[in-house]
């Protein structure tokens, strides 16, 4: 009687397993970035008496000459690291009749303007006051919490391609004093040619204080990534301006660094963009990938749907901007190449109530007073725009090399598949792969979740 | 539709519950310590640093001497591992530092078949056995990250095969090796390192030494015992 009553449970209990429904499967598919190249240029947007050119292997540095003699070229001056030139014209050459001249002789591999890039900065606004309570970005990708996880490391430098940094007293400058023990490497100033990047500008310095400015020092505001390394680089000029041969030279000169027989920087913050295609600036952005190096750039201030150049570039985190709920930034621009995004601020919003309006805060100095020389002003300043936004994501990075995660692709991958999802469900052109969140990022997975 | 992997067994086990039994029964306790390897190898190994590791449990038998048994254990696996970021299955995970302790308690029923090696007259004290069964399985994944607690906790049941070899010791005592597997779906693959490496299973092999003590029910055959012959009455002198 007990074995027919056993048989009979047996049998009920595969019965009711019969009809139980598949369950549905989740698989992990990776999405491939898709960019946009175009070679476009006004004469707004580039260097007015200057090409670049490479060419072919084969050319001899005679023939070579002798070529750019004939397009009535001035100066020749070759990459410290590349096979390009910039060639400076005779006055009144018009650049893109020789970039034509030249992209029709047989031993010319490309040639191209020197595009000029600009930085991003919407607006600016001056609070009275210097608190933390106003860094309500870091707030709202939980920075806080993300800092009892991962403070930054010292061996982990963020390289600032941007207007200098104010990291030193030297002649008129001075260093903020809101960088405390902040440590910075050797850079170089690639528009003056000399070994003191310092800040002419204002923006550059605003930049670099939103990765790392000292914190926890009961000063001004806090820096994302407060312990780790900054290196600056000045690219752009004291009106915001830099070329691509400027700038792909200040990006081979990061990616050559060494100290103590390895390269600290681990990270390069762009928040600047602009011009067409410019395929110097891609190949040296190509050589810093290569070598390990994550690139960040912003994604431009116009509010169209493509993202500028070079964050359009595949191996660039394009970083779009979102206000104080969330939303997508009213001048942000976005597109198929957008990453990620981050916080860039409104000034027309004050989302999180505090009576002053959602700009980004961080210590820089006057660039009212800047203009007459004077670079000791300090002030907390409010920016909005994308050049706010992609320092956020540079910081993130550096404090993702940190934590010990030692391979940029790693690190890209971690912060988009960690980012909330925001727009429409995946990755959109709205959002890319959404916000940033540190601390999901930065606290890595388990077996089960 | 389709049919749930646990189907075929329990239709095989209702199979072998209609077989004919020998008569001899007993209920028996065992104590067993092994080794158990997960199937998910490469989420293991991404946390762990291996897939394997040291298991112990028990379990108490109702069987025949020669034929059916049925059997109910707990067995549990622990092991201790840090959180990692891994990018996709085919790229290397990175450890991040944070501590992170798995605990698997497996409860399981398995309807098996013990075989008869030897003649009736003398039978050999080794006797193989097999059986198929449900595990359910309940996992617990913790991890501190900075002070704060993340909790894993699910159960799921799946289903087991199990084969050994018992070696009969006097005064009722056994010693068995047994080899044991499991698929148990639907904790992981959802989330975490085992989602990226699509790895579902939370089974896997184990090879355990079972040490046991039986409880014969009722008489067996010649076996000491109250005669019902009577006694002769003792002589008068």
């Amino acid at each position: 009687m007990k074995r027919i009553a056993l048989v009979g449970f047996l049998a009920s209990l595969g019965a009711i397993l019969l009809v139980q429904p598949a369950r549905a499967r989740q698989e992990f598919v990776g999405q491939p970035l898709r960019r946009t190249m175009a070679v476009v240029g006004t004469p707004e947007s580039f260097r007015a008496d200057q090409v670049l050119v490479q060419f072919r292997d084969t050319v001899t540095e005679r023939e070579a000459s002798s070529l750019l003699r004939a397009v009535r070229a001035r100066e020749a001056r070759p990459a410290r690291h590349a096979r390009h030139f910039r060639v400076t014209l005779e006055t009144e050459t018009p650049v893109l009749e020789t970039v034509r001249r030249l992209r029709g002789m047989p031993e010319v591999q490309y040639a191209e303007p020197n595009h000029v890039r600009r930085a991003f900065q919407a607006s600016t606004f001056t609070p009275n006051d210097r608190l933390f309570r106003l860094q309500w970005n870091f707030r709202l990708i939980g920075a806080p919490r993300a800092w009892a996880i991962q403070k930054g490391k010292a061996d982990v430098a963020v390289a600032v391609l941007d207007t200098g940094i104010a990291y030193e007293d030297f002649g008129p400058y001075r260093k903020a004093p809101d960088w405390g023990s902040q440590q910075f490497l050797p850079g170089w100033d690639f528009v003056n040619g000399d070994a003191h990047p310092n800040d002419d500008e204002s923006h550059g310095t605003h930049v670099a204080s939103t990765i790392a400015q000292a914190t926890n020092n009961g000063l001004g505001v806090a820096g994302l990534a407060f312990d780790c390394s900054l290196m600056p680089v000045k690219v752009l000029d004291e009106r915001g301006g830099g070329s691509d041969f400027d700038i792909a030279e200040a990006l081979d000169y990061v990616t050559n660094f060494r100290e103590g027989g390895k390269n600290p920087v681990r990270v390069i913050n762009m928040s600047f963009g602009g011009g067409g295609f410019g395929e110097t600036l891609a190949a040296a952005v190509d050589r810093a990938a290569q070598a390990g190096i994550l690139l960040v750039g912003s994604s431009g201030n116009d509010d169209v749907g493509e993202v500028v150049f070079p964050a359009s570039l595949e191996n660039v985190v394009a970083v779009g901007a979102v206000d104080g709920r969330k939303q997508r930034a009213y001048y942000t621009s976005y597109g198929s190449a957008l990453d990620l995004v981050a916080p860039g601020g409104d000034d027309s919003r004050d989302d999180d109530g505090d009576g002053v309006e959602d700009f980004v805060f961080q210590q820089t100095f006057d660039p009212g007073t800047a203009l007459g020389g004077r670079y000791d002003a300090f002030v907390t300043l409010g920016f909005i725009g994308t050049s706010s936004s992609s320092p956020h994501v540079a910081a993130l990075a550096a404090l993702l090399f940190s934590q010990g995660i030692g391979d940029a692709h790693a690190v890209r991958a971690v912060m988009e598949q960690t980012a909330e999802d925001l727009g429409a469900t995946g990755r959109d052109d709205q959002f890319g792969h959404g916000l940033i969140r540190p601390e999901k990022a930065l606290s890595g997975l388990g077996l089960a979740k | 539709m389709r049919p749930h992997p646990a189907v075929l067994p329990l239709a095989t086990l209702t199979f072998m519950a209609m077989a004919p039994v020998a008569r001899a029964q007993c209920v028996g306790l065992d104590f067993e310590a092994g080794y158990r390897s997960l199937a998910a190898t490469r989420s293991a190994t991404a946390i762990f640093g291996s897939d394997g590791g040291f298991t112990l449990g028990g379990s108490a038998q109702y069987a025949h001497a020669r034929g059916p048994f049925l059997r109910a254990g707990l067995r549990t696996f622990s092991k201790s591992g840090e959180k990692v970021f891994l990018q996709n299955a085919s790229s290397p995970f990175y450890p991040l530092g944070f501590p992170l302790e798995a605990k698997i308690t497996s409860f399981d029923l398995i309807l098996g078949w013990r075989f008869r090696l030897g003649s009736k007259k003398r039978p050999s004290p080794l006797v193989p056995y097999a059986g198929i069964g449900l595990e359910n399985a309940s996992y617990k994944e913790e991890s501190t990250v900075a002070g704060l607690l993340e909790k894993t906790d699910e159960s799921k049941t799946g289903v087991q095969f199990v084969a050994g070899l018992e070696y009969r010791l006097p005064a009722s005592f056994s010693l068995a090796a047994e080899f044991g597997y499991s698929k148990v779906t639907g904790i992981l693959g959802v989330g975490g390192v085992s989602q990226i490496y699509g790895e579902d299973d939370i089974g896997g092999y184990r090879v355990m030494g079972r040490l046991g003590y039986r409880f014969p029910l009722g008489k067996r055959k010649g076996a000491p015992g109250k005669s019902t012959t009577p006694k002769p009455a003792p002589k008068k002198k």
